[in-house]
């Protein structure tokens, strides 16, 4: 599928600031899954930006307002085009064998331990239910503790993984993002559907990530685009998880929609949490008290 | 030949166990100590307490201070607590303490280019994954960024202790920013001119040098080429317990102590703020801490940092010393495998030995540890300056309960350590000759080649019989002499 993409975001600052610097993870990726054909991204006022890439291969695009401003627009323009349209091919591998695929893809990169090893506030929970602790005592929703996919021998990852992110979708109640209290995903709270059987897409998208890692699995948080209008959140951007499957490589599973990612899905910002993901980083000077406000003037994702 | 009492001064038995550096084990001195030994006993002891005085005034004067941060309700900042008797080290000892340390660093330093780039060391298994993804010093947001002259560790300061047989092991390393050595050439400074006699007796190598020394290694970093060098001190500002170092190696150096807002960052480029319009900075001596550096990459609440430092480090257009991301090469937890990285990246034995450490995250260590916590000093990895430290032997049992919790609830946060005698040396105390437990804290500069400071700071624990020597919990200190062959 083919995607035009622009978003824009406008920074108002309630006073001037100055010596402005701003960090914007915009870019839709470019790798086996999506061909990036086309990126602009601009500032106005007009100053150089430069772009890297951070430790999850997102890129970031940078610039610097060193005189005294009240605003600046960014802007991002790109044409996508996403090529899985099947994501249940792949190379078959015994259930026998999946764990030596799981070691040999940590072996050959160590930095996926990084989204295995990573914890937040999920992990204890689900280390704890999977030991056997009382749901009550540990404050987990009983719907959420009484059918907690566990790990089931000779059964494919891949399955297990989609019967876990099902199981996600029927039991929590997905919520929207009130962005209009000034949430954002990175306010994501990890346990939240554990507790309360019911999270953002981020939240939802966490819980089946810690739940991967809680099997050894590389998993990492996803935002990006839906072809179809956001279902769950307001922001523009929509959040799922990818876990690492043996003999396919990175798959998505977006437990707010029961999904797997398909051709669908544009993806933007990878990381082990919502903080990774962050688009937007800014530092600066001046009077203000509160941050420059980024707004988002218009998000357009079609084909 | 002077007479000695029946029971000589300082050689009280108590921590008989404990090195001697000045005492043999027939109470005599040792045969590097006679010359001075000799010299006292010929003008009397009560000429040292003049000495003493002379030096805490020279000190008072020139305000040579350091600040502790836990006695904040009287007044932060003491005069440099120093005893005028020197620790003397042979140049045979030395010889070894020098290859050592050097071999040490150099092993460090590749470890830290090959963790932040290709990670062999974690593809080979030589070092577990979860120790380096689990480090509060791991530095993901530096990965693949390509350092200046591969160098990482440009400043170390290694602790040394001597065991209960005199040799030396390494306690902890010290690659972040390591601070004392301000107080090292200041040692050197009062006790030239308070003791010029002892001075007279020895062949004592040079510590003086050591600011000329690291402005040599700062301006062969500079991208610009050595010759059109600016470089800048970045200093926390004077709230920092090691301000007078900053001010001092600015001084000493030439060069301008700037604080994170006199610098800006343009195209990638750092500037200083001058009266003449923004000059270009190729070189920071940064005194300011990882978390702190670059609010747009790290803390973003930062005041102390200059927005933008990491993307021109990145560009390779300024040299960050020491490096981001050092700090996991001196996490205490990565410590116990440093002689397994020296012998990976060099194919060599290390030369020094280190203390056995216990690591929290293995349950039979960790079930060793908490029934002996007694016996034990249990280190928060991360930690430096003796703060979030339990010592065993002096702990109360609520203390012991406390840390045990805490282990408990974040092993990978804690190492623990058989509690080592550190060795003793005397000191002129009061009036008295008293032993007190030391260490020592040797400078290493990797600029063009590795250059090991001939001393370092001897760091002494002032109360009687306790073992904790950091300056940041009321220890002193002691000029160090390193003998010329």
């Amino acid at each position: 599928m083919r995607f035009r993409i622009h978003r824009s975001v406008a920074i108002r600052c309630p006073a001037p600031v100055r010596e402005h610097h701003l960090e914007w993870r915009c870019a839709p990726w470019d790798d086996a899954g999506q061909r990036l054909h086309r990126l602009a991204v601009t500032c106005t006022p007009q100053v150089d930006m430069a772009s890297h890439r951070d430790c999850f291969g997102n890129q970031v695009h940078r610039t610097a307002l060193l005189g005294a401003h009240d605003g600046l627009l960014l802007a991002m323009d790109a044409d996508v085009e996403t090529l899985l349209d099947d994501p249940f091919a792949c190379e078959r591998i015994e259930p026998a064998r999946e764990r030596e695929w799981i070691s040999a893809s940590l072996r050959e990169a160590p930095r996926l331990w990084d989204l295995v090893l990573h914890r937040d506030a999920a992990s204890p929970l689900l280390q704890a239910l999977v030991d056997g602790a009382d749901a009550t005592e540990l404050g987990v929703d009983a719907r959420m503790a009484d059918a907690l996919p566990v790990l089931r021998p000779g059964v494919a990852l891949f399955a297990q993984l989609q019967d876990a992110n099902t199981w996600l979708t029927g039991t929590c109640a997905s919520l929207r993002l009130d962005v209009t209290a000034g949430a954002t995903a990175e306010d994501a709270s990890a346990d939240r559907p554990l507790r309360e059987a019911r999270g953002t897409p981020a939240e939802l998208a966490m819980t089946l990530a810690a739940l991967a890692r809680s099997w050894g699995l590389p998993a990492r948080l996803v935002s990006g685009y839906h072809s179809e209008p956001p279902a769950a959140d307001g922001a523009g951007l929509h959040h799922w998880a990818e876990v690492l499957v043996p003999g396919a490589g990175w798959r998505g599973l977006d437990p707010s929609a029961g999904r797997v990612a398909d051709a669908a899905y544009v993806r933007l910002a990878v990381g082990r949490t919502c903080q990774d993901l962050r688009p937007l980083r800014q530092s600066w000077q001046g009077e203000a008290d509160a941050a420059p406000q980024p707004e988002l003037i218009r998000i357009e994702a079609g084909g | 030949m002077p007479s000695f009492a029946a029971r000589p001064p300082g050689a009280d038995t108590s921590a008989a166990r404990a090195y001697h550096e000045f005492y043999q084990e027939d109470f005599r001195p040792r045969e590097h100590y006679l010359p001075m030994w000799e010299h006292i006993q010929r003008t009397g002891q009560h000429l040292l307490g003049d000495k003493a005085r002379e030096a805490h005034l020279t000190l008072h004067t020139e305000g040579v201070t350091f600040t502790v941060y836990s006695e904040s309700d009287e007044g932060i900042e003491r005069v440099w607590p120093f005893d005028i008797l020197p620790r003397i080290i042979t140049a045979a000892e030395w010889a070894h303490i020098e290859a050592g340390l050097k071999q040490r660093i150099r092993a460090l330093n590749l470890f830290l280019k090959d963790l932040y780039h290709g990670q062999r060391c974690l593809k080979d298994g030589v070092i577990a994954p979860a120790l380096i993804f689990r480090g509060k010093d791991f530095c993901r947001e530096i990965m693949d960024i390509d350092a200046p002259h591969d160098i990482y560790t440009h400043i170390g300061g290694v602790d040394l202790i001597r065991d209960e047989d005199g040799r030396y092991l390494v306690l902890e390393d010290n690659l972040r920013t390591p601070s004392g050595v301000s107080y090292m050439i200041e040692n050197r400074i009062v006790e030239r001119r308070i003791l010029p006699e002892f001075f007279s007796k020895y062949r004592v190598r040079r510590v003086e040098h050591y600011p000329a020394l690291l402005l040599q290694a700062l301006r062969h970093l500079s991208p610009r080429g050595k010759d059109r060098a600016s470089i800048v001190v970045l200093t926390p500002g004077i709230y920092n317990s090691a301000y007078f170092e900053h001010t001092f190696l600015a001084k000493e150096m030439g060069v301008e102590l700037a604080e994170g807002r006199d610098l800006v960052c343009r195209n990638d480029r750092v500037f200083l703020k001058t009266t003449h319009g923004l000059q270009q900075v190729d070189v920071i001596y940064r005194r300011v801490d990882d978390a702190f550096l670059d609010p747009l990459v790290f803390r973003a609440d930062s005041v102390l940092g200059v927005a933008g430092l990491i993307n021109a480090w990145r560009a390779g257009n300024v040299a960050l010393v020491n490096a981001p991301g050092a700090g996991i090469a001196d996490d205490k937890a990565v410590y116990s495998h440093v002689p397994a990285l020296v012998r990976y990246y060099l194919g060599e034995e290390p030369i020094l030995r280190q203390v056995p450490t216990y690591q929290m995250t293995d349950p039979d260590d960790r079930a060793y540890v908490l029934d002996n916590l007694e016996r034990m000093v249990v280190k928060a990895v991360a930690e430096s300056g003796g703060y979030g430290m339990l010592m065993g032997p002096s702990s109360t049992t609520a203390q012991r309960a406390d840390f045990a919790r805490r282990v408990q609830a974040d092993p990978r946060n804690y190492i623990a350590q058989p509690v080592v005698q550190l060795s003793r040396h005397i000191c002129y105390l009061d009036g008295e000759l008293e032993s007190r437990h030391l260490d020592l804290r040797p400078f290493i500069v990797y600029g063009d080649g590795i250059d090991v400071v001939p001393g370092g700071l001897t760091r002494v624990a002032m109360t009687k019989g306790s073992l904790v020597v950091n300056s940041s919990q009321g220890g002193g200190s002691k000029d160090t002499w390193v003998l010329a062959e």
